[in-house]
């Protein structure tokens, strides 16, 4: 198979364009959660649409009336997250003096404890751990300063804030012309590709659309159900500051595996402060569970139904690879690039297979049986 | 004011497009309120004249409604020349068994003026079937009779051979 001028220069282009946004990668980050806020959207235009309705003015009335709802709820939640840090602020003394006496008492009892094998291994094996690294008194000695510490460093979180605020701007500006232009967006690219590729690449944008706007829409409604699911568990058992850690447990649903180990870490911090002892933190870890055995048997085959699948062991290489190639990022947008890749690979191979004449059709095995009748 | 309105809300490509496709036979059967869902499956693209809409021998995976200027159909001979074997105009259609089977295209389309066609692609297909069942089962069961009507004509052109293909393969 010789390279052509008409396989090398689509090539070169893919490659130039491959480099320029991996050069530009730190800015790509709102266009990506506008095309995200554009795949939410687009059901709610297309019930319109269909029923023939201009797109504009239906993206205008559905986008004003979401923003309100946002600068409403925003404020209400700032007001709220206020309250939270003024009580936060009043307890914080009681919480470390609380935590700091459990804490005294677990050292203590574990340090007058000969090590010797009593017939319990964990037992025996975790005061072997804590004699000899003397992870206790480090614990000991940073535990007391460091919710100081958070406070000091306040001003330089806040300023951290910044860029954020700055995606919330852009987001809905950049998402606005997304969903305005919708599917006038995909005649335009098509009307660039040379007219022998119109049918591959219709098929690939087709299928990464179909694909990436299930997993969207999925994994937004799981998120949303898990922090729901949390709350209530959260709410159930007592735990303070339950709205904040359900909030934290859905966003960072996002990434597989990592919303209710994130509850167990935080309402875990929590619940020893609050109460302090193990029972709560074990009180925390059971809601977690029951949180993700909920999320595995019902909401994932209820949501996911039709998102394309991917096998654990997969989705866990995504993300390990994700981590080391782009950070924060590369674990966040792991599993949507890697079902994007799954899709273009199930497009193309049939495609190049057929193209190169590396697969023969199978006919219908009841073409030769059954006589024309 | 309320003329104005309703200029600015209804979109008036939706009604242009629905009167072409409800001229189109595949799409015979499907009630005026259904057309919105099948806009959506639908892409447009133009092609200038001499274009290629696809080759004989390249894989397909989209059925082509012809709305404007005329298209060429053509195959290859045996002695290595190319036969037209139809002209198609507005309102036709093209390339449906490459959209049921994903085999090679049996023939070539060339456009011979300024074309303007919407694709129908194998998966928004399978999508209307899916959500829409209504226009999904109309699309198909236009195309399964198109075949059979296909199939029938060439059992009146030829009876015997082709039943006695069919006898020797049983036989084979």
């Amino acid at each position: 198979m010789s390279l052509s001028g008409r396989t090398v220069i689509p090539l070169f282009f893919l490659t130039a364009t491959a480099y320029f946004l991996y050069r530009v990668q730190e800015v790509l980050l709102p266009f990506v959660l506008s095309a995200v806020l554009a795949y939410l959207f687009n059901p709610l235009v297309r019930f319109f649409e269909v029923r023939g309705l201009r797109r504009r003015p239906v993206v205008v009335v559905l986008y004003v009336s979401l923003m309100t709802v946002i600068t409403l709820s925003s404020y209400k939640l700032a007001w709220v997250a206020a309250l939270e840090a003024e009580e936060a602020a009043h307890n914080m003394p009681v919480y470390v003096q609380k935590g700091g006496e459990t804490f005294a008492k677990v050292r203590a009892s574990l340090k007058s404890t000969p090590i010797h094998d009593d017939g319990r291994p964990f037992q025996t094996l975790a005061r072997r751990l804590f004699a000899n690294v003397a992870i206790l008194d480090y614990v000991a000695d940073h535990g007391r300063t460091w919710p100081q510490d958070v406070l000091n460093r306040m001003p330089s979180f806040a300023m951290g804030i910044l860029p954020i605020l700055e995606i919330a701007f852009l987001v809905p500006f950049i998402g606005f012309f997304l969903i305005q232009e919708g599917p006038r967006l995909r005649d335009h690219v098509l009307g660039w590709v040379p007219s022998r590729y119109v049918e591959m690449v219709l098929g690939l944008m087709v299928e990464v659309d179909n694909s990436l706007g299930k997993y969207v829409r999925g994994i937004s409604l799981e998120c949303l159900c898990v922090g729901c699911i949390a709350l209530a568990g959260f709410w159930a058992i007592g735990l303070d500051y339950a709205l904040q850690i359900a909030i934290v447990v859905g966003l960072a649903n996002i990434v597989p595996y990592v919303g209710p180990v994130m509850g167990v870490l935080l309402g875990g911090g929590v619940a020893l402060f609050q109460w302090g002892s193990v029972v709560g933190v074990l009180k925390v870890a059971v809601v977690c569970a029951s949180v993700r055995f909920i999320e595995d048997w019902f909401i994932q085959p209820t949501v996911m139904r039709s998102a394309v699948h991917l096998h654990p062991v997969m989705i866990v290489f995504a993300l390990m690879a994700g981590a080391k190639l782009f950070g924060f990022w590369g674990l966040l947008f792991a599993v949507p690039i890697a079902c994007m890749v799954k899709v273009l690979l199930e497009v193309l191979w049939p495609w190049y297979r057929s193209q190169y004449g590396l697969a023969s059709p199978v006919p219908l095995p009841e073409v030769n049986r059954i006589p024309l009748i | 004011m309320i003329r104005w309105f309703k200029d600015y809300i209804l979109d008036p490509e939706f009604n242009r497009k629905r009167k072409f496709l409800q001229r189109v036979s595949l799409f015979q059967g499907i009630s005026r309120r259904e057309f919105g869902h099948l806009f959506q499956a639908l892409v447009i693209r133009s092609y200038a004249p001499g274009e290629i809409l696809f080759h004989e021998g390249d894989i397909g995976r989209a059925l082509f409604i012809l709305e404007s200027g005329r298209v060429e159909i053509s195959r290859k001979t045996a002695d290595g020349g190319t036969a037209t074997l139809a002209v198609l105009n507005p309102g036709d259609y093209f390339g449906e068994m490459s959209l049921l089977d994903e085999r090679p295209r049996s023939a070539t389309a060339a456009a011979m003026e300024p074309v303007r066609v919407h694709l129908l692609y194998k998966t928004e297909l399978e999508k209307l079937v899916r959500h829409v069942p209504h226009i999904g089962a109309a699309i198909m069961t236009h195309l399964g009779m198109l075949l059979a009507a296909r199939l029938r004509s060439m059992t009146d052109m030829a009876p015997i051979s082709i039943a006695s293909t069919v006898k020797v393969r049983e036989v084979v």
